[in-house]
């Protein structure tokens, strides 16, 4: 029997950056919040000081600030004819857990989709006419506009300090900066990271190609900064780790760094870690929530009665709280009709490989998550898709992430998988490599969903979710077209060997790729193809809002962090402007 | 050599210390190092004695710092920066301007590959002790500052070619330092890191954390 706790105003579901936001501002408002977190609490002191914080066995390796998967894992399958199984060990994307959620242990790459990804049915329809993208493909309206987006873009930019450099500031083209940019209303917070050697190189290829390179976005600050919360930020050291790591120089902005110090001195605020939530309790007409039932680390029960609920999860948990908690009608995709668990998509993620003779000492290991050089020539809508049979597209950046002794060791085709000639080779092109990240949209179509699994149940023996996934012909189609671009520039660089690696189906969940998983609470203008309104307020439930990359229709060309925070601001600012003024639902569906 | 490409290069060099460390990998040096002697560096060294110690053991009570087994390309870069400005004192500075590139290489050779006896001083109160230690080690999340461990390596030993060693380092010498960052009398490092957090720390934390690093082992030359 759950113990009845004393009624709050809002209760929030993970306590990652959209967490952490949302429960600071509506506390900040004066309501009462209680944060709930499955995982552990942690800060930059004492968690994440050296030397153990580098550890590169447990943390890149063995994962050790993922999800536990021995506790809660999600199925998979490629399509509905098969079996899922669970996905005993995270590979091909690793979900976070702990406070601060994956803002602790992410690279800091901070983008903004395009204007045309937020209107992409309506604008591929104008740009190339109806029938050309292909039928499978279910894109939408996000019923959202960059034009609403680009204040609350600015705002966690801003929260952030992001490294940047603007390329269209309000209309007018900026040199040096990404020209194919929606237009900023200002530049980035702070100027662009240093550029390293591979960056330096590939700047100078793809500006003799005609191509506009420009420096990555970068959460890993690039000079001292204060936030607007009053936080204060250092220069980022170049260590090399980031990505599956946290930050103990306060140099990455993360939770901990921008915002949590503000949230958790507030007293209207309590933070509740070790909870996992089991559902969203909703009252007899199912229209409205009342709080949430949870399990804290001890395994006793509880009833936590809210009037707000906010789920604030990673995108799976997000479909899935609403899957358990019986909100929305789930997807169904032998009729196409229901709404929770449509649209999920990835990323599609290739790679181009350089490798230069050894007198090109490109010294990887001087690293930071987001410092590279890149080009948006061949992302999004940057181009002209009409040759080509295929929507979306890719980045391409000399990005160098790491120089990390286990996970890193570039070499050439012909290779020894081990023994002597893979020593060799490793120590050979350890130093001499450009690894290129290719970094692609991942459309939606109507055989990839989320749902629960039938058959396997987590620690709490709630069903899992069960991931149907592959690769769209169109996304397959889209990496071969930019793979060849960045064989291009290798080969434009001076490389000796260039090595390109377009993805190709089936897709697996063996290999890493990325985590940016999406969708499945999408938002939109239409009930019948989205969960959430425009304002991320469930459709059927007014008093519950979703938020998070679940909110995305489709997967843009872009990492999701900084379209996330645009949503979370958006969302904020129509809870406090409209919702709490008159509660209930803010459109009528 | 040209004083501003170096220092960009130096920048980096700091920068990838620590992964340096953990590779056992050489950061490729430019074109415009100079190759130091420490035979000849020795023949410079009788003016830096008379503050520094004969074996580079320094002089606490005057805050000189200990130089021995310093890293070289560490050593070099200080003085560069005093001749440049971007650390002042007035008694280096005259020094440093006097030494041409070649002189600073073979000084900074010649300090590197010495080993000095410990100079372990004085015990602090343990109140005092337990900050310094949690200081070197940890940080401090109330005020925001990380451990000095994460760029000066555990227990201060140093993440050498460009990050030194705090390890049996006099406590005087790492006190003042502290306040040149405080100061703005020194401002050479690559991000602007030990100015942003030297502001952070209260006195008594400088005092213990200087006491902490003062009474630990320095680490041998042979760097």
């Amino acid at each position: 029997m759950a113990q009845r706790l004393k009624e709050v105003d809002v209760v929030v579901l993970g306590v990652g950056f959209v967490g952490s936001i949302v429960a600071k501002e509506l506390a900040a408002g004066g309501l009462k919040v209680v944060g709930l977190e499955r995982g552990d609490p942690r800060d930059t002191v004492p968690d994440f000081q050296g030397p153990y914080v580098h550890d590169e066995l447990r943390f890149a390796i063995r994962k050790a600030l993922m999800q536990d998967n021995t506790r809660e894992a999600v199925t998979f399958r490629n399509n509905a004819g098969q079996t899922a199984l669970p996905v005993r060990r995270w590979e091909s994307f690793l979900p976070g857990t702990g406070l601060g959620g994956a803002g602790v242990h992410w690279n800091g790459q901070t983008y903004r989709f395009q204007a045309a990804d937020f209107i992409l049915r309506s604008h591929v329809e104008e740009r190339y006419g109806k029938g050309f993208a292909d039928p499978e493909l279910s894109i939408q309206d996000w019923g959202v506009t960059y034009a609403d987006l680009e204040p609350h873009f600015d705002r966690f930019e801003y929260l952030l300090g992001t490294s940047g450099k603007a390329g269209n500031l309000n209309g007018k083209i900026v040199e040096g900066g990404d020209p194919f940019e929606a237009p900023r209303a200002r530049d980035y917070p702070t100027p662009p990271m240093k550029e390293h050697y591979a960056g330096a190189i590939f700047r100078k290829a793809a500006n003799g190609l005609g191509y506009h390179p420009y420096p990555q976005p970068s959460s890993n600050l690039s000079q001292p900064y204060t936030n607007p919360e009053g936080l204060q930020l250092n220069t980022c050291v170049f260590c090399g780790f980031c990505e599956r790591f946290a930050c103990e120089h306060y140099a990455k902005s993360s939770p901990q760094t921008v915002i949590l110090p503000v949230l958790l001195k507030n007293p209207n605020f309590e933070l509740r870690t070790g909870c996992q939530v089991q559902r969203i309790n909703l009252d007899s007409t199912g229209k409205k929530a009342t709080g949430v039932t949870y399990i804290d680390a001890a395994g006793r029960e509880f009833e936590q009665p809210a009037s707000l609920v906010i789920s604030a999860l990673f995108s799976f948990n997000n479909v899935r709280m609403l899957l358990l908690s019986g909100i929305g009608t789930p997807f169904d995709p032998a009729t196409n009709k229901g709404v929770v668990g449509r649209n999920y998509a990835y990323q599609t993620m290739s790679s181009a490989q350089a490798f230069f003779d050894e007198s090109v000492n490109i010294n990887p290991f001087m690293a930071s998550g987001a410092s590279g050089t890149m080009i948006n020539d061949f992302a999004g809508d940057s181009f002209d898709h009409a040759p080509h049979g295929f929507i979306g597209g890719s980045y391409i950046g000399a990005i160098n992430t790491n120089g990390r002794p286990i996970e890193y060791h570039p070499v050439p085709p012909g290779t020894p998988k081990w023994g002597k000639g893979w020593k060799e080779a490793v120590a050979r092109h350890y130093n001499h490599t450009v690894s290129m990240t290719i970094h692609g949209s991942s459309m939606p179509r109507r055989a990839n969903y989320l749902d629960l699994d039938p058959t396997y149940k987590d620690a709490w023996g709630q069903p899992l979710l069960r991931m149907t996934f592959d690769f769209p012909q169109n996304d397959l189609k889209m990496a071969q077209f930019v793979t060849n671009k960045a064989v291009e520039i290798g080969n434009a660089m001076g490389a000796k060997v260039v090595a390109g690696s377009p993805r190709k189906g089936p897709y697996t969940v063996t290999q890493y790729q990325t985590t940016h998983n999406t969708g499945g609470t999408v938002m939109g203008a239409d009930p019948q193809t989205s969960v959430v309104n425009p304002y991320l307020q469930c459709w059927d439930v007014p008093n519950v809002f979703v938020i998070g990359a679940s909110n995305f229709a489709h997967n843009a060309s872009w990492n999701p962090t900084g379209t996330i925070g645009a949503l979370v601001y958006w969302a904020i600012d129509a809870l406090k402007s409209k919702y709490l003024k008159a509660p209930g639902a803010l459109v009528q569906a | 050599m040209n004083a501003a490409v170096s220092s960009v290069r130096l920048k980096l060099l700091c920068a990838v210390s620590a992964c340096a460390a953990l590779l056992l990998w050489r950061p490729v040096l430019g074109a415009d190092d100079a190759v130091g002697s420490a035979t000849h560096g020795a023949q410079l060294v009788s003016i830096c004695a008379s503050c520094h110690g004969q074996r580079g053991e320094g002089l606490a009570a005057a805050g000189f710092p200990r130089l021995a087994g310093q890293a070289a390309p560490y050593l070099a870069k200080q003085l560069r920066d005093y001749a440049a400005g971007a650390r002042e004192n007035a008694v280096m500075d005259s020094f440093a301007k006097a030494l041409s590139a070649q002189d600073i290489a073979d000084v900074a050779a010649y300090y590197s590959n010495l080993n000095a006896p410990e100079t372990r001083p004085f015990k602090t109160d343990a109140k005092a002790a337990t900050t310094g230690r949690a200081l070197a080690n940890l940080g401090d999340a109330r005020i925001g500052v990380q451990g000095c461990g994460n760029c000066h390596g555990p227990n201060g030993r140093g993440e050498p070619p460009t990050l030194p060693y705090l390890a049996g380092q006099h406590a005087e010498y790492i006190t003042a330092q502290l306040e040149a960052w405080q100061q703005g009398m020194r401002h050479n490092d690559s991000g602007e890191q030990m100015a942003g957090l030297a502001k952070k720390l209260s006195a008594a934390d400088i005092a213990a954390v200087s006491a902490w690093f003062a009474q630990q082992p320095p680490p041998a030359a042979q760097r």
